[in-house]
């Protein structure tokens, strides 16, 4: 569940406005939550790295709710989705191009497990069709280097079992720039499992008779997992802390979210 | 789950059974899901068509389902991902899908019904084998991740070692199933199958049918790879592109000439072979080759040499095997054809092995325990599938001991 953003404002205002030091406008505040989420979100990848290594050492617990690696992976399931890649014939490349209904923001991060599928094996030089079985295949992905010599060798050179992808970009520029992929041997259909960047949180207000700001439904939450909520807030502040000048708020904030990773990680 | 998903009439005769809606949606259309072993390969619906000939099955639709009303279902009808749609189809109709089979299937009518043809005994005995994508797919499953010996390992290096496992498995562990039955020209040479990569066994075939096993000539004659053409000086000479102008060797024209009754000892039925013998080997009453030191048993022999020819290509015979009926028994590599590829499941785990063992012994920093672990672990597991391959049952080795001086009791 998305953090909620007039919860997330609230907070920050009450916390800054006790004791009379302080407030911050909503396009502050607005920068700031998008700064903030982006320094969690970033942060995932490298935690999630050093809190593999108690799985790589087999020292992990199999408790329920208490495998700190799972809960960390858990955090990136609002950004993790399927999508599928269309074939581009003008660059002969497969890219993503988002719709409406599942454009999830439209960037993508990073690209997980690749699913190409084979519906057919055409002929059509000699005409004969053949039609086979749905074949999916995982798709192992590699460096442009690795792919040409993985494809040089007769004993590991990519068949529909085994297809071989790279990751480049296009100097020229497609209908959606962003991951482009090329895949040996060619698929019908491609779905690739992807983490997207978040969306920018945004506080929206409408104007209210009495000329105050009222939150607008208008707004954008943050797409963090709920449980989030606390960091934002303590990130929120360290930065709000820097905005009126207040070096206390930037310390009590730090301490907090310095023992929130001391936590975390050990 | 049991792996077995075929039934006893889809593995036994090659056919599925089904039958269509008693209320058929416009224009009287039905898919129908082929669950076999093996995938549909559909050329075209058309028996007028080229492409006909593709299909490894025929459709057959009854309206009662009783034995000999069946008919080839002739009208348009598409087949994706093994399920067929027919349109034009009557409603309550029985349909089977009849994979070709050398018997031609019971479905069909006359001749040109029937589905001949061999793929219903190309899956006979698949339950033997796992395919190699099936091996490593269980080995990316069982054996790489997080917590395990192979944190992670890329698709295409577990691929890589697993053809080689195969390739070395092929050479000496898994059966010899290739073989080739062949007749001997004129020209005594046989051309190398396509997929041959040494012998097992040469035999040539009396009227019996039983083998009579040829052997090597391997210190009676040679089948030169350069016979270049020399001058009176013997000098090699060479053509306008400075390569040597190559001839054909002597060396093989005589040996296929040779009278092999010279050679194994045979004795002569005429003077003129003796004399071509006192010829070649210069002295009176030794009949065989190297009788002046004793007779050898390696050429004392009737039934032929064969000797291979590198720089053509192709497996020679001696002349007393022309026209003659030979199988060529012979190993590959494993990887030829995708029929191929696949393992008995009596070495499935030495695979594993295998593959476990090449992976962490090519990767820095492994510790040499581990290693010599994972090596001894293979070996094992390789000698173990060996003997389970040779086939040694306690019954048939009492039965030939039986003709021994001491029996073996059980």
């Amino acid at each position: 569940m998305a953090v909620n953003i007039n919860t997330v404002y609230q907070t920050v205002l009450y916390i800054l406005n006790k004791e009379q030091r302080g407030y911050i406008t909503p396009a502050e505040f607005n920068s700031l939550a998008a700064q903030v989420q982006d320094e969690i979100f970033q942060s995932y990848f490298p935690d999630g790295n050093q809190l593999n290594r108690v799985n790589q050492n087999n020292t992990q617990n199999d408790t329920e709710f208490f495998n700190v690696y799972e809960n960390n992976r858990y955090k990136l399931y609002p950004f993790e989705h399927e999508v599928s890649f269309d074939y581009d014939t003008v660059y002969n490349c497969w890219s993503y191009s988002p719709t409406s209904a599942d454009a999830y923001g439209g960037i993508i991060r990073l690209l997980g497990s690749i699913l190409a599928t084979y519906n057919s094996n055409v002929n059509t030089t000699n005409a004969q069709v053949k039609t086979n079985p749905l074949i999916t295949s995982i798709t192992q992905l590699t460096s442009k280097s690795d792919f040409n010599k993985i494809t040089r060798s007769k004993l590991t050179t990519p068949t529909q079992q085994y297809p071989l992808a790279y990751q480049y970009s296009l100097t020229d520029t497609l209908a959606s720039p962003g991951v482009v992929l090329n895949i040996s041997p060619k698929p019908d259909s491609l779905t690739v499992n992807c983490i997207f960047e978040p969306t920018t949180p945004s506080w929206n207000s409408t104007v209210g008779s009495l000329g105050q700001l009222l939150f607008s439904q208008n707004s954008n939450n943050f797409q963090l997992d709920i449980s989030e909520q606390y960091n934002i807030i303590i990130g929120i502040l360290k930065y709000a802390g820097v905005i009126i000048n207040d070096p206390t708020i930037i310390q009590v904030a730090e301490q907090e979210a310095q023992q929130v990773s001391i936590n975390e990680k050990s | 789950m049991g792996l077995i998903t075929e039934t006893n009439q889809q593995y036994y005769q090659g056919a599925q059974g089904f039958s269509s809606l008693a209320v058929l949606p416009t224009p009287n259309t039905q898919a129908f899901t082929a669950t076999f072993d093996t995938d549909l390969i559909f050329g075209s619906w058309n028996p007028a068509d080229a492409n006909y000939a593709l299909n490894n099955f025929k459709v057959y639709t009854s309206p009662t389902g009783i034995p000999g009303t069946y008919s080839e279902y002739v009208l348009a009808y598409t087949v994706v991902n093994n399920v067929i749609t027919l349109t034009g189809l009557l409603s309550s109709t029985k349909v089977v899908i009849q994979l070709k089979v050398l018997t031609g299937g019971k479905y069909g009518q006359t001749e040109d019904e029937k589905a001949y043809g061999d793929t219903v005994e190309d899956n006979y005995g698949s339950y033997e084998y796992i395919k190699l994508t099936d091996a490593i797919d269980n080995f990316m499953v069982g054996y790489v991740g997080d917590g395990k010996l192979i944190q992670n390992a890329k698709k295409s290096d577990v691929l890589f070692f697993a053809k080689r496992s195969l390739q070395e498995f092929s050479y000496d562990t898994l059966k010899s199933i290739h073989s080739q039955e062949l007749n001997i020209p004129a020209s005594l040479s046989v051309i190398l199958p396509q997929d041959y990569v040494n012998y097992v066994r040469v035999s040539w075939i009396d009227q019996l049918g039983v083998k009579r096993i040829i052997y090597p000539a391997n210190n009676l004659t040679i089948a030169p790879f350069g016979t270049p053409i020399q001058d009176q000086a013997g000098v090699p000479t060479q053509d306008s592109f400075g390569e040597n102008i190559e001839g054909t060797s002597l060396t093989t024209e005589r040996w296929k000439r040779a009278n092999d009754n010279l050679i194994n000892g045979q004795l002569v039925n005429n003077i003129d072979e003796a004399v071509d013998f006192q010829n070649a080997y210069g002295f009176e009453g030794s009949w065989n080759w190297g009788r002046q030191y004793g007779l050898d048993p390696q050429t004392s022999q009737i039934n032929g040499w064969f000797n291979m020819n590198e720089r053509e290509g192709k497996m020679s015979f001696s002349s007393n095997l022309a026209g003659k009926l030979i199988v060529l028994e012979y190993i590959s590599d494993g990887l030829a054809y995708d029929s191929d590829t696949k393992v008995p499941k009596l070495a499935e785990d030495a695979l594993y092995a295998s593959i476990l063992h090449s992976i962490i012994s090519t990767r820095s920093g492994q510790q040499e325990y581990l290693v010599q672990r994972l090596q001894k672990d293979r070996r094992a597991k390789l000698r173990n599938a060996k003997i389970r391959l040779s086939n040694i049952k306690l019954d048939e080795i009492v039965q030939v001991m039986r003709g021994k001086s001491k029996w073996i009791k059980h």
